[in-house]
């Protein structure tokens, strides 16, 4: 609507069959999504603000302006972080109409590392677990050796964190969950729940996919890992891939379907949610996606609707909740987590200005686009600093990591943790031990109570 | 373009001062800098530069002037008129990169901004001081306030403290040969920044503005007052006004309006209502208990059907969202809108509602209204879903209808969007031929080359009606 | 347009202004200043209508003959003498009402009406014009082309704040309308408000449309007297700071007319407006503000009784006037001079004696210690200044004139002035002009009234140009191209 009556002379660039949504123009042009957006604040062009992608993506799909490095740039440079659909007045679908728009013109021409990069991940990411696990492996071992090698050596910041990060990740480390497994809570379960591990989470933070089961037991669910559930499609989704994606959200909805009847499908990585919910966009016409989609929930929020027990002991922290971007702009989720650490003794939850304001990890965003990323999670980092805080929340892998690397840079004394750590924490018995026994032990002490 | 193309060349030169990185150039890129809020205007600017300060405004200025090349001022982008299109295939000077707040004075009672600064966070930069900048457009966590003292932007609040005029007390422009001058700051002489103010970029850019802050009010009550009608929402307004109470704050919501709110944020909307009417009251506190006594009363009085007041700051907060997005809203129950800003006075309120909603059934068009109400400015908007020409001339041709009425009436063509493109050929109707004359030498001695936001606000020569003089796409 | 005042053209009478039409004929060598006496004698004209107005200004256009705009001529003559003049052109007889809906809280009224006669319409309909409404001395043209600061400016603004839309006759005769009779209004350039304080050399008003104020119920004014300025300046910003609204927060330091004889002492004053709850509910906490500063007396007016007081305050030239007058004790009707007998204004009277008002423009920031140095330069000179300062505003009037009261004068009423003076009008024009023309002169300083002796240069009275003074001699000439309204009379020779 931006051009209503252009001459048609414009439109020879090759225009692409596309969805109506992409050419709905329901976008006013109020600009109210101007300051919500982060890449806007760090790159100060209407290119790069909500408003004006919509009008490149509306502009390419009219052929009216050609599919240039310098354009699809600008649509690359997006974090899909979907904060312009909490500002949009008008409701524009602003998450969807960019994958759509980055699936439409993923063989536009790139920066050949980005293509590289993007290939790569999202093979991995659809890869059996097992193997990601050995790519992971090997990859951390090569870091670490680069890492004792390099040490006398003055490395540029990125780098020693990258090396710094990869000292985390103990390859040896067997995993707490593993698929088919099913925790059965004390009498009759209140829902039966699958549990998806996530292909990044349940490599990197493990312990957040223990710590969801044994809280979601407490809860009184049954909790089922379902086998072969593989990746979400996020990633391939976010990349433009639009093909991969399908066919591993195909994947994975059959893979909860031959897990018998699931009440919920429960996430707990924030992007993974998302995505999840919008299985009706990338699979259109597909009833049992639309189905999975309705039941799936993220884990902070069926813990909320549940409910849980008082809590078994305090955790002492001055914490401060990070919204990730999925959880506030793409699912609405914000009062739930909140609530739910407000009931845990001992914790103190200090406001954060601009919670919902993306850290820029954003998927592999902050591999592809590090300049940006790291404005913003500069940003992140003074106002989590003046808190005060020694604990940041998120409930995102990608932040998490994000956080993590920035805090470890700028030598910040505050831990990043997923939430439902926390809650576990304050939840679970004081057992360190596998799962069976955990879940035992929950049951045990529940009965000496 | 040809290596040798002057204007290649002129280009190259910003890039050189700028960074390549604040140029853009490239044809797919300047798509989204041809148009701006308004959805009738666009033209394709030939290049977008990101200036840093007043000494790079100066030298592109300059340098466009000496190219014989027009340039154009843009903030966010928000303005409702065409204000910020590049015609005749200008340059588009983006200030959204000057956005420093430079100083805020609390004994003064002043801040001096950057013209690429938001309109609220200038009241956020003055909140620890208890003062706020008063001037609000709908846009204001958007809008520029560089774009504010261009279209001398009003909003809600301005019913009892003032337009952007009554708020601008010095300002540094650049002329448009490039020259560099300070305006106002108490000077004696003429009055440059009412003649600066709302001349919407075409005598110059404003690089720095210092404008006036207010004590921010001891207590804020805002009343939700439904009606059965418009017209009767319209009545109480007059009388609110007639029995010498000034308040901060009288707006008018209709059905249609609500509709999209409650679609947009969960908007409540009374039953059986056909208006709301939302009253605010600030002050002191002393004196505020009657001052709401008699506000109830008068609404009660002329038919309001309930009466609801938000004491706390999250409820008034809850309202003033959905009054302020309610254009953006919009969307969700059309796919266009088109806005209209004509100003009657106050007392004709009911009169012109009736008209507006005549010419909407004669066109048989939907029309939404929001509307400052205390200040008699009306925003029909015009709702339509189809992207063909016919529709979007019916729909033209209806706010020019409008917009005649609201002449007719004593009235203006636009209380704070600005004449732009969009309205200077209306201008005739406004004023006779000597009025804009002498507007024109204005022009003329503040900008002789021309160049300064070309073909805005003033009909192009004195013929008028020359729609097709910019072609199609600005007379549409 | 009373920016330059046609005092004195007492024989007027009635006469049909195209009698005058072409009586500048014999026009002198423009490049000679005219002198009073010569201005005095200037014929003036007073059009019936807008068009007959624009008749005569057109023919001057033609001419090359000067025009002075004039309005009741009851302001005391504004900015520099005139480079060239040839007539008086007067608004007097432009005194219709052209528009007034009470509903809308607006009024259109041509450019001559008298500011009394429209208060006498609104009242009715309790309804006022902010920017002066207490002293309601001369015509709507005279107060926007001087752009006076009226009492409630703190609260309402001035005239340029109440004007909504104008139309005028610029110098090459043509009558053009700009914006309207609606409050708010974005179509086209701000003419009108480009005539507020350009004392009339942009354009003769002919037409004003004015934004009305709602009339309060009820007002209260307290005083409170303090032993020097600096603590009543304190005690303005404390007030200024607290939870208040006040509708005026002033310092006065001139005689008290209610004590004819007594010497200046600095009073505060703080008006509230409105309700009964919304003002007494103000004055409990202003006491309690006013309490800590400890002022040596407090006092209250309520309602009509403040008025006397803001009508001084409301045309503060003219107000600082009248209290030293009443300080002199001088009746009225004592006033003898023979260039302001008969006319409308008694009190211009003193102006055109050696008195020379100033006004100082600055923030509130910078006023009080501004105030200070000029009020010392002031005494340096030998003269004496009784002056009104607006802490809210940044802006202070001072009237100053030579030193009369070497010790408190409390008996004898003088027969003349000049008899006690000890100083000549020479040793005065010399003094104030060491004022005026010193290295450092203050910035913001402004000449409203002086004789004519010291309104010769354009740079005494404005002080150097300002830097968009180009920019202004621009729209002169693009509003008045031939230099036929009010030449030079403006900062810089506009």
């Amino acid at each position: 609507m931006s051009a209503p009556d252009a001459p048609p002379a414009h439109a020879t660039h090759a225009a692409r069959p596309l969805s109506d949504a992409l050419l709905d123009p329901s976008c006013v042009h109020c600009g109210f999504c101007l300051p919500a957006c982060p890449t806007y604040s760090v790159l100060q062009t209407e290119m790069d603000s909500p408003r004006g992608r919509l009008q490149l993506i509306e502009g390419l799909g009219t052929g009216r302006i050609e599919p240039t490095p310098q354009v699809v740039a600008h649509l690359d440079a997006c974090l899909l972080c979907r904060a312009c659909e909490t500002a949009c007045p008008s409701g524009v679908a602003f998450g969807e109409r960019m994958e759509d728009a980055r699936a439409a013109w993923h063989d536009a021409p790139r920066p050949l590392g980005r293509r590289l990069v993007e290939r790569m991940l999202t093979r991995v990411v659809a890869a059996p677990p097992f193997v990601q696990r050995m790519l992971l492996g090997v990859g951390a071992r090569l870091l670490a050796l680069g890492d004792g090698l390099a040490a006398p050596f003055p490395l540029p910041a990125r780098v020693r964190t990258a090396f710094a990060l990869a000292r985390q990740f103990d390859p040896r480390r067997e995993p707490e969950l593993v698929e088919g497994f099913v925790a059965m809570p004390r009498g009759r379960a209140r829902l039966r729940v699958g549990l998806l591990l996530g292909c990044v989470q349940r490599h990197l933070f493990d312990d957040v996919n223990a710590a969801t089961a044994r809280l979601l037991v407490r809860a009184g669910c049954e909790v089922v890992i379902v086998r072969g559930q593989g990746c979400c499609g996020a990633l391939a989704s976010h990349a433009g891939q639009r093909e991969s994606a399908r066919s591993l959200a195909r994947k994975l909805v059959a893979a909860c379907d031959a897990a018998g009847p699931l009440d919920r499908i429960v996430s707990n990585a924030a992007g993974c949610g998302a995505a999840l919910h919008g299985y009706p966009h990338l699979l259109p016409d597909d009833a049992e996606a639309a189905d999975f989609a309705a039941r799936t929930v993220d884990a902070l929020e069926l813990l909320d609707e549940l409910g849980l027990p008082p809590a078994r002991r305090a955790v002492p922290r001055r914490a401060v909740y990070h919204d990730a971007c999925h959880h506030a702009h793409a699912q609405g989720l914000r009062a739930a987590p909140r609530r739910l650490l407000e009931a845990i003794p001992g914790l103190e939850l200090l406001p954060l200005p601009d919670s919902e304001r993306c850290c820029g990890s954003a998927g592999i965003y902050n591999l592809l686009e590090p300049r940006t990323a790291d404005a913003l999670l500069d940003d992140k980092l003074s106002r989590l600093h003046a808190t005060g805080a020694d604990t940041v929340l998120a409930a995102n892998p990608g932040c998490l990591l994000h956080l993590r690397a920035g805090l470890l840079r700028a030598r910040l004394p505050i831990e990043a943790l997923h939430p439902l750590l926390l809650l576990d924490a304050a939840h679970r018995v004081l057992l360190d031990d596998e799962g069976e026994a955990l879940l035992d032990a929950d049951h045990a002490e529940d009965a000496s109570a | 373009m040809t290596p040798r193309d002057p204007l290649d060349r002129l280009l190259d030169s910003f890039a050189a001062r700028l960074g390549a990185e604040a140029v853009v150039r490239d044809a797919g890129r300047l798509h989204v800098y041809a148009g701006d809020g308004s959805p009738m205007h666009d033209a394709l600017p030939r290049a977008v530069v990101f200036p840093r300060d007043t000494a790079d405004v100066a030298a592109i200025v300059r340098a466009c002037a000496d190219a014989r090349v027009p340039f154009v001022a843009r903030g966010a982008g928000t303005g409702l008129s065409g204000g910020a299109t590049a015609l005749d295939g200008g340059i588009v000077l983006a200030l959204n990169r000057m956005d420093r707040v430079l100083a805020v004075d609390p004994v003064d009672r002043t801040a001096t901004l950057e013209p690429g600064v938001r309109n609220l966070a200038v009241s956020e930069a003055a909140a620890e001081h208890g003062l706020f900048y008063a001037p609000d457009p709908s846009s204001q966590a958007v809008c520029t306030v560089g774009g504010n003292v261009a279209h001398n932007s009003g909003g809600p609040h301005t019913l009892k403290h003032g337009v952007t005029v009554n708020h601008v007390l010095g300002l540094t422009l650049v002329q448009p040969d490039g020259h560099v001058v300070r305006v106002g700051d108490g000077a004696c002489g003429y009055d440059l920044l009412a003649l600066l103010t709302g001349s919407e970029g075409t005598l110059g850019i404003v690089t720095e503005v210092t404008v006036r802050l207010l004590r921010r009010p001891e207590t804020v009550v805002t009343l939700l007052a439904a009606f059965d009608s418009i017209e009767a929402a319209s009545e109480a307004t007059s009388a609110v006004i007639a029995a010498g109470i000034v308040p901060a704050a009288l707006e008018m919501l209709d059905a249609e309006v609500v509709t999209a709110l409650r679609a947009a944020f969960g908007f409540e909307f009374p039953g059986g209502a056909q208006a709301l009417l939302l009253v605010e009251c600030d002050g002191v506190l002393p004196g505020m208990d009657e001052e709401l006594a008699d506000v109830s009363t008068l609404l009660r009085e002329h038919g309001a059907l309930s009466l609801r007041a938000a004491h706390d700051d999250a409820e008034r907060a809850e309202i003033w969202t959905a009054r302020k997005k309610a254009f953006g809203a919009l969307g969700r129950i059309a796919r266009h809108y088109y806005t209209q800003d004509g100003v009657i006075p106050r007392t004709r309120l009911p009169e012109m509602l009736r008209r507006v909603r005549e010419v909407a059934a004669r066109r048989g068009l939907r029309v939404a209204n929001v509307f400052h109400a205390g200040d008699g400015n009306l925003h029909p908007c015009i709702l339509f879903d189809s992207d063909d020409d016919k529709t979007k001339r019916n729909v033209l041709e209806a706010g020019a209808e409008i917009l005649r009425h609201c002449v007719e009436l004593g009235g203006s063509l636009t209380g704070e969007h600005g004449v732009g493109v969009e309205k200077r050929e209306w201008m005739s109707t406004l004023y006779a031929p000597d009025d804009l004359a002498v507007m024109a030498r204005l022009r003329d001695a503040l900008d002789p080359s021309g160049l300064c936001n070309p073909k805005k606000v003033l009909p192009l020569g004195a013929g008028c009606g020359e729609l097709s003089a910019l072609g199609r796409r600005a007379a549409l | 347009m009373s920016a330059v005042d046609p005092r004195g053209t007492s024989a007027h009478g009635s006469a049909p202004s195209s009698a005058h039409a072409h009586a500048g004929d014999d026009v002198p060598a423009r490049d000679a200043l005219p002198d009073a006496a010569r201005m005095r004698s200037l014929p003036r004209l007073e059009p019936r209508t807008p068009d007959a107005l624009a008749g005569h200004v057109r023919a001057a256009h033609a001419d090359g003959r000067a025009l002075l705009p004039a309005g009741l001529g009851t302001r005391a003559p504004r900015g520099a003498l005139p480079a060239r003049a040839d007539a008086w052109l007067s608004t007097r007889a432009l005194d219709g009402v052209v528009h007034y809906e009470p509903g809308d809280l607006t009024i259109s009224v041509q450019a001559g009406l008298p500011l009394d006669a429209l208060d006498e319409l609104l009242r009715p309909h309790r309804q006022r014009l902010a920017a002066q409404p207490f002293a309601r001395t001369g015509s709507v043209g005279g107060l926007v082309a001087s752009g006076a600061e009226g009492a409630l400016a703190l609260r309402h603004g001035t005239v340029r704040d109440t004007l909504l839309g104008a139309r005028t006759c610029h110098g090459d005769g043509v009558l053009a309308r700009s914006k309207g009779r609606v409050v708010k209004n974005v179509a086209g350039y701000d003419v009108p408000r480009l005539l507020v304080g350009s004392l009339g050399t942009l354009g003769v008003l002919v037409e004003a449309s004015l934004r009305l104020a709602p009339r309060p119920a009820r007002s209260a004014l307290r005083v409170a007297t303090y032993p020097d300025a600096t603590r009543a300046l304190a005690a303005a910003r404390a007030v200024l700071d607290a939870a208040l609204e006040p509708a005026l927060v002033d310092v006065l330091c001139a005689a008290d007319d209610a004590r004819p004889g007594a010497p200046p002492v600095p009073r505060l004053l703080v008006l509230f407006e409105g309700g009964a709850a919304r003002v007494d509910g103000q004055l409990e906490r202003l006491d309690a503000v006013l309490r800590a500063s400890r002022p040596d007396a407090f006092e209250l007016l309520r309602d009509d009784e403040t008025l006397p007081l803001l009508r001084h305050l409301d045309d503060a030239p003219r107000g600082l006037d009248d209290l030293a007058r009443a300080r002199d004790a001088a009746p009225p009707e004592a006033d003898t001079n023979p260039t302001t007998a008969g006319s409308h204004a008694p009190g211009v009277a003193h102006a055109a004696h050696d008195v020379l008002v100033l006004r100082l423009q600055r923030t509130p920031r910078t006023l009080p210690e501004a105030l200070a140095a000029l009020r010392d330069a002031t005494a340096a000179a030998g003269l004496e200044a009784t002056w009104l300062a607006r802490p809210g505003l940044g802006s202070a009037t001072l009237r100053i004139a030579p030193r009369t009261h070497a010790v408190p004068a409390t008996n004898a009423v003088p027969a003349s002035r000049a008899a006690r003076d000890p100083y000549t009008h020479a040793t005065f024009l010399a003094a104030a002009a060491t004022l005026l023309d010193a290295p450092g002169r203050h910035s913001g300083l402004q000449v409203l009234s002086a004789p004519d002796a010291l309104r010769a240069d354009p740079l005494r009275v404005f002080g150097p140009p300002p830097p968009a003074w180009r920019l202004m001699g621009a729209v002169k000439r693009a509003l008045d191209p031939r230099a036929v309204l009010a030449p030079g009379v403006h900062v810089g020779g506009l």
